[in-house]
Formats: structure tokens, C-alpha cells, sequence
């Protein structure tokens, strides 16, 4: 009885610990209020010497916050009749900032406190194509600038204007020198500890999943748009369009045959860790923000949240691990900017791309609590395992035995199609964990890393050695090298990248007419409209009809349709949220009788049928369960006992 | 200009719309480095060219833009002046030279009919809109390319800055 008592007491003490623990508890997030006048959609944050901090708009305006650290900063407009700008950057007195066809440096040359000289610093070539997005200016130490230039998207990226999909550097005097290629989305971009540059990532063509990439002079980072002018005579490599093929198999193997290709630094698993990677933050507060300095923040617009990265170079490159670090903000990130009190200044945009924050735009701060969470702070690659290195003390118990680390492999494909399954998954066997003298590091020793693979580390059940429960449990650390000293077993389908099938035909997914079918009573089509929409809100069936659906997927996004029962879209959204790594391979849709009928996960610009006889009368819901898109993204089905008319 | 299409949604159609109606003028450069005054006048401008260089344009008194090109070692400053009466726009153009650069056209007009008037104004393509020359340093070339009349201004290196000044009346 009294074992019982004590068993009680502890399930109480460790349901206390998980009720209570939220990532509130150690980073605050605080709105800063934006004047109803002022539609801050934040494209660039930069923080002035004297402490303003400005913020460059999508509608062309850039706005001074006066006292941005406190709780109301007073807003006054600085320039306007912007193209787009997308980034923001202050040196010496004058704000820099990107449009979609210059950088351009703002100076208020008669003290009146607004821009007056709107000096063109350098320009390139547009097509025209609204996808022309073009980031930065980043400075380097020594005054030159760094920008990134988005793909255009003609149902696919291309490079329809010179230098699209490059990294590029430009003098103060107007000097460009192309620097990389290979990107798609390159909407966030910034420097490590060292100095050295990472870029973002976004899911995409050729981009099987969300991820960094370190950029050195010639690297190729995987979106072959951009070597449309990598026969120019400034171009820093001679890799040619034709030499990458449709189906590539796995890009770090391509690698090691192809020169200039560069392997992504971190992968970020797409819906599981964020879906549209953008700013990249390293943390310079040195411990002022709390127990990461040194790491590199990333933000995701459509999650609405900011991840963690740990580096290391290994083989003289650079590799590492993604953690979940913040949710919950207002809108879709786009910027992080560190302020003066340490705080992280977050600005944030959703137009056009919805976000899991409902707000249109927003400004928020990042506030450390001072307190520590108990995080996995760093995984690092050793000899034929990963050390873990945690923020406070581990319990001997729970984190020396060996089931308490699930770990699992697998990579994304490279190819030309928009993302990738996730393929080659398996599960490696920990057969050792070693708790260090300190208790701060656990040595696992693992059989069957592989290496160019994403390594999903779960840390299940392990305690600091106070009790407290982890506040995230997980790290995905890719391997591009082993660690010196690993013993390399033989390698399993190493070179193999096994297409997932496309989703199978199930009694929810007939995407053939049934035999007994004459032809449908009804045929419903539907496609989508920008910004996470369906262009049907609604359509109405009779009981009995046969129905045909037609999805056309004319975004540039993945998306499916799925008819629930009544009211049940946002609980399908969820589970179909929860789903994980099997998300992936169910097309995100959840094993539950409220999906009634589905059609597969679609890639852009393609379609699929689906027929079903409609069901008994009420109001059905359909809604797209791709990971993040279910709050708005959905309509209804009405289906009614008599004849009525359709659409 | 309506400029909501590059705000709306993605920005999916990225064009302005004008707000007034509409009086074409050149779809030409303004300006031009020919080899002779019968030279044909290039369509566009070589954005990559090392000769030309769009440097940006600083806000004026009134909060007017005035823009500022460089094109073979001529510094040119462009922008619209205080309106005189409705429906006319007047252009100020300020020419600077430093010592290597060479002489310039400027492009006043095109058309299928240019008409002299008495007044000594012009009216292009049956007086659909009114040019008239406030400051020049010399007197404007009338020539023919592609079956369209061209008035055409030499301006010469000199030391001193150039300044031209035009209004057009529709």
C-alpha cells in the first residue's frame, strides 16, 4: 500500500511537472501595438546605433519605432514608395534596403528625421513575375553587401531575369561578383559565430524538405534555375543546367561525384519541424538571452515559430542539429532582429502565404524569463555515436538506459518534383549510453547511422536531475560526415532512393468511376486560390448522388481535399498535425472514421479524381490536412434529401 | 497610380494602373550618346552597360523626386515641375559633363506628325498633346527614323551645366 502511495505520488509530481511546463515559462513572448493606421507587414528589422528600430514594409514604407524596448514605441514614417522591401540593414548612419530590383540606401541628409536621398546602390533585371522576391542587404565586416534573389514561378521556380536564384555580393560603389546558386526560396540568410554564411530553405521543386545551407564562393545549393547563367563570365562555377538530372537520387551521393553541389547543412523534417523556413538569428547576446549562445535561431512563416540549431564542423564542414524551440507567435516569421535589451524583435507578414498565427502582420518580442528549461542544448557526431548535451544535470537513472533513445534515419529525394516523401527510414539500434562524470552529457553509441541522413533523436523519459521533464524531446541531427573514428558498417541501399508509392486507392480514395457507374449525377471541380484558399467555399449534393470531385491543384504549394463529417475538420487538421513522421507516407491523412472520402496529396499543377456516393443529409466539411493548412484552408458540402441544384 | 495588384494576395499581377487617363508619350530613352544627328535612336537602355548607371533620386523641397543617371561621364538630374495650369507637366533635365564625357541628344518628342506652330510651340500626332521648349541650349533637329518624326536637342559638352526645360499641355 504504502509503494502504491509513493507510485501515486510520483505520477502526480510528473503530470504536475508536464501541466505546469510550458515554453512560456522560460520565453516570454510580447506584442509590441502597432498603431491602427500602420499596416506593418513586416519585411526587414534593422536596429539603428542610437537605438530606433526600423522596419521596413511590404507595401514599400519603412517606419522608426522610437523607445523600441519599451512597452509602446511611438512610429514615424522614415521613406515610402518602396518596391516590396524585403530586408533592412543600418551602417554609418543610413538604412539599406533590398527592393525587388536594387539595394538602396536611405539617408536623411536634412535632420528632419525622413529619408530624403533614395540612393540606387546597385539594380538588377526583373521579369516581372510577382515571385521575383529579393532579400537582404546583409553587410560584412568590411561594407560590402550580401543578397539573396528569389526564383521566379511559372508553375515551377525558373530563373527567368540574370541572377535569379543566386547569392550575390555588391560594393558599396556598386561592384556585383556572383557568389552561389542553387537556391529556390532564399528568403532568410545570415552569418554563424565564425562569420560564415547560411541561408534558408523552403520545401519546393528540387527541395525535398525545409533546411540550411552553408554558401561558400561556387557552391551549387540544389534548384538548378539559377545556373541558367552559370556560363556568364563572372560566374564563380561551370556546372551546367543539363548536368542534373530530373531524378537525381540522393543529393549528398551526388555530391561526392559533382562538384560545387553542397549538401544542406541541417535538414528541418517538413510539418515537423516548421514548413517554411526564414530568418536565420545567431545568438551574439553571449548568455544574455539565456543558455544557447552561440546557436543560430531560425524562423518558420507558416508554423509561426522559431527553431534552434546547433552547429559543428566535421571534416571541415559544417553540420549539425535542429530542435523545437518557441511557438505560438502572432503571424507568419519572417525577420528576427536582436534589440539592444537582448531581446529577439520578431516582425512577421502573412499575405499571401497563411499562417498558423491568425494575425495578418505583427511585431513581437522574445523575452528570456531567466529561467533555464531543461533542453537537449547539443548533439554532437563522436565515434560511432552522438554525445547529448543537456542544459542542466541528468538523472543517472532514466538517462543512462538505453530505450530511453528511439533513433531513426532517413533522407528526402532529390529530384525535380515540389518536396519529398520521406524514403530509406529505418531504425538504428543504441546499444550504450554512457552519462558523463558531470552528468551534463550522455555518450550514446549507436549502430546503423548512415551518413548524408537526417538522424531523428527522440529522448524519451529522461529526467533533469531535479525531475523536471524535458521541455522538447527531440533534435534531428544531420550526419553529412561521421565523426572520426566511426566504424562504417556495410552500407544498406545507400544509393537507393526509394520513390514512396503515390497514396493508395482505398474505399475513401476511388479515383477510378465505378464500373456501375453510367456516368456521375454530379461533378464538382475544384481548384485553389493564393493564400491557403479553395475557390469553392461551399457546393450542395442531394443523398444518394454520384458525386465526382475533381481537385485541381493550381498553387504552388502541395495540398489535398478531404471530406470529413460534420464539424470535424478540425480535429482531422489536428491528427493529421500529429501524424509525425508517418504523416508523410499517409499523404497526412489520419486513420479516422471522420475522414469519409480523400484524394492523395497532390504536387502542384497536377489534379486527381475522387467518386463517392453522397452520404446521409448534413453538413460536411472538406479541408486540406497538409500540416498547417486545415484552419483555413477548407469549405462545405452540403448535402440535402431532395434534388437541388449545383454549381 | 493604383498600385493594389502588387499588394493584393502574392502580388500575383505586378502592375500599377493609372489612376487619370492616359497621354503616351516616348517609349524611348530620353537620352542618348549618337554618332551623328542621323543616327537611329536605341529602343532601350543597357541596364548592365558599364556607360549607363540609374543612381537613385533625392526628394526636393516639395517632396518631388528628382532622379539622377549617369550615362558617359554625364551626371544627369531629371524631374517634374511646379504645374503651371491643369493637364500639363513640365520637365526640368540638368546636364553636368566632367572633362572625358561626350555629347548628348535629348529626346523631346516622337510621332507621325510633328507640327511647327507659330507660337513656337509643337503639337505631335494632330495636336494630341502641346510641347513647349522653356530652356534650351540650342535648337531642337527635326528627323525622320522608321516613319515617325523625331525632335531631337543636341546638347554639347561645355563646362557649365546644361539645363532644359519643356512643358507638355494635353
Amino acid at each position: 500500500m504504502r509503494k502504491l502511495l509513493l507510485s501515486f505520488l510520483l505520477i502526480c509530481i510528473s503530470l504536475g511537472w508536464l501541466q505546469a511546463q510550458s515554453e512560456d515559462d522560460y520565453y516570454r513572448i510580447e506584442t509590441i501595438p502597432i498603431p491602427d493606421s500602420i499596416v506593418l507587414e513586416v519585411g526587414g528589422l534593422a536596429f539603428s546605433d542610437d537605438g530606433q528600430l526600423g522596419v521596413s514594409t511590404r507595401r514599400g514604407e519603412v517606419w522608426l519605432l522610437d523607445k523600441p524596448t519599451s512597452d509602446r514605441p511611438t512610429f514615424s514614417r522614415f521613406a515610402h514608395g518602396l518596391h516590396e522591401p524585403l530586408g533592412l540593414a543600418y551602417r554609418k548612419g543610413a538604412f539599406y534596403t533590398t527592393q525587388r530590383a536594387e539595394i538602396t540606401k536611405l539617408t536623411d541628409t536634412n535632420q528632419d528625421g525622413k529619408a530624403d536621398r533614395y540612393q540606387s546602390v546597385y539594380s538588377w533585371p526583373l521579369s516581372g513575375n510577382y515571385h521575383e522576391y529579393s532579400y537582404g542587404p546583409l553587410f560584412l565586416p568590411n561594407g560590402d553587401m550580401l543578397v539573396t534573389l528569389n526564383l521566379a514561378w511559372i508553375g515551377y521556380g525558373e530563373s527567368l531575369a540574370k541572377w535569379r536564384g543566386w547569392l550575390l555580393r555588391i560594393t558599396e560603389d556598386g561592384n556585383m561578383t556572383p557568389i552561389a546558386t542553387g537556391l529556390r526560396s532564399p528568403a532568410g540568410f545570415g552569418f554563424d559565430m565564425n562569420g560564415e554564411v547560411f541561408y534558408g530553405e523552403n520545401q519546393g521543386d528540387w527541395i525535398g524538405s525545409g533546411r540550411i545551407t552553408h554558401l561558400e564562393k561556387g557552391d551549387f545549393a540544389g534548384n538548378p534555375a539559377g545556373l541558367n547563367w552559370s556560363q556568364e563570365p563572372n560566374s564563380p562555377l561551370g556546372l551546367e543546367r543539363e548536368m542534373i538530372p530530373d531524378s537525381v537520387g540522393l543529393m549528398h551521393e551526388f555530391a561526392k561525384n559533382v562538384s560545387s553541389v553542397k549538401p544542406p547543412t541541417v535538414w528541418f523534417p517538413h510539418t515537423i519541424m516548421g514548413i517554411s523556413t526564414s530568418d536565420i538569428l545567431t545568438d551574439t547576446t553571449k548568455g544574455g538571452f539565456g543558455p544557447f549562445a552561440g546557436q543560430m535561431f531560425v524562423g518558420d512563416q507558416g508554423h509561426s515559430k522559431v527553431m534552434r540549431v546547433f552547429l559543428e564542423e566535421i571534416n571541415g564542414e559544417y553540420q549539425g542539429a535542429c530542435f523545437p524551440f518557441r511557438e505560438g507567435f502572432s503571424s507568419g516569421i519572417l525577420r528576427m532582429r536582436w534589440g539592444p535589451d537582448d531581446n529577439m524583435y520578431v516582425g512577421m507578414t502573412s499575405r499571401g502565404w497563411r499562417s498558423t498565427g491568425p494575425e495578418p502582420y505583427g511585431l513581437q518580442r522574445l523575452v528570456w524569463t531567466g529561467k533555464t528549461p531543461f533542453e537537449i542544448k547539443a548533439i554532437r557526431a563522436v565515434a560511432n555515436g552522438f554525445e547529448l548535451e543537456f542544459t542542466m544535470p541528468v538523472d543517472e537513472t532514466t538517462a543512462s538506459q538505453i530505450s530511453s533513445y528511439p533513433i531513426t534515419n532517413f533522407i528526402y529525394s532529390y529530384h525535380r518534383k515540389y518536396g519529398s516523401p520521406i524514403i530509406n527510414q529505418q531504425a538504428c539500434i543504441v546499444h550504450h549510453a554512457e552519462v558523463s562524470a558531470d552528468r551534463m552529457k550522455v555518450r550514446l553509441h549507436v549502430d546503423g547511422l548512415r551518413e548524408g541522413y537526417i538522424h531523428e533523436i527522440k529522448v524519451d523519459g529522461v529526467r533533469s536531475a531535479s525531475g523536471q521533464p524535458l521541455l522538447h524531446d527531440v533534435g534531428y541531427y544531420t550526419l553529412n560526415h561521421f565523426a572520426e573514428g566511426t566504424e562504417v558498417a556495410a552500407p544498406i541501399a545507400q544509393n537507393e532512393s526509394s520513390e514512396a508509392q503515390d497514396c493508395e486507392a482505398s474505399e475513401k480514395r476511388v479515383t477510378e468511376m465505378p464500373e456501375d457507374w453510367d456516368e456521375p449525377d454530379v461533378v464538382i471541380t475544384v481548384g485553389t486560390e493564393p493564400g491557403l484558399k479553395y475557390d469553392l467555399a461551399d457546393f450542395t449534393v442531394a443523398e444518394g448522388a454520384k458525386v465526382q470531385i475533381t481537385f485541381n491543384n493550381n498553387d504552388d504549394m502541395l495540398h489535398n481535399l478531404v471530406v470529413t463529417e460534420p464539424d470535424a475538420a478540425d480535429q482531422v487538421g489536428e491528427a493529421a498535425m500529429q501524424l509525425g513522421l508517418a504523416g508523410d507516407v499517409q499523404g497526412y491523412v489520419p486513420v479516422t472514421d471522420e475522414v469519409l472520402f480523400h484524394t492523395c496529396i497532390l504536387q502542384p499543377e497536377t489534379s486527381e479524381s475522387i467518386y463517392f456516393v453522397a452520404p446521409s443529409p448534413g453538413d460536411y466539411e472538406f479541408v486540406c490536412t497538409f500540416p498547417g493548412h486545415y484552419k483555413v484552408m477548407r469549405g462545405k458540402m452540403y448535402v440535402t434529401s431532395q434534388e437541388t441544384a449545383v454549381r | 497610380m493604383d498600385a493594389t495588384l502588387l499588394r493584393h494576395s502574392r502580388g500575383e499581377d505586378q502592375t500599377l494602373t493609372p489612376l487619370g487617363g492616359e497621354v503616351p508619350l516616348l517609349s524611348r530613352p530620353l537620352l542618348a550618346q549618337l554618332a551623328s544627328s542621323q543616327s537611329a535612336w536605341p529602343d532601350s537602355v543597357d541596364m548592365e552597360s558599364d556607360t549607363f548607371r540609374y543612381a537613385g533620386y533625392q526628394l526636393n523641397s516639395v517632396g518631388v523626386p528628382v532622379f539622377e543617371y549617369h550615362l558617359n561621364g554625364a551626371r544627369l538630374q531629371d524631374h517634374i515641375g511646379q504645374k503651371l495650369e491643369e493637364r500639363s507637366l513640365t520637365r526640368n533635365i540638368t546636364v553636368d559633363f566632367d572633362q572625358s564625357a561626350s555629347s548628348l541628344y535629348c529626346l523631346l518628342a516622337e510621332g507621325k506628325s510633328i507640327e511647327h506652330l507659330p507660337d513656337g510651340s509643337y503639337g505631335v500626332d494632330d495636336f494630341r498633346y502641346y510641347l513647349t521648349i522653356n530652356d534650351a541650349p540650342a535648337s531642337p533637329i527635326e528627323r525622320q527614323q522608321n516613319g515617325q518624326t523625331q525632335l531631337l536637342l543636341p546638347i554639347a559638352t561645355q563646362a557649365d551645366p546644361t539645363n532644359i526645360s519643356y512643358t507638355i499641355t494635353w
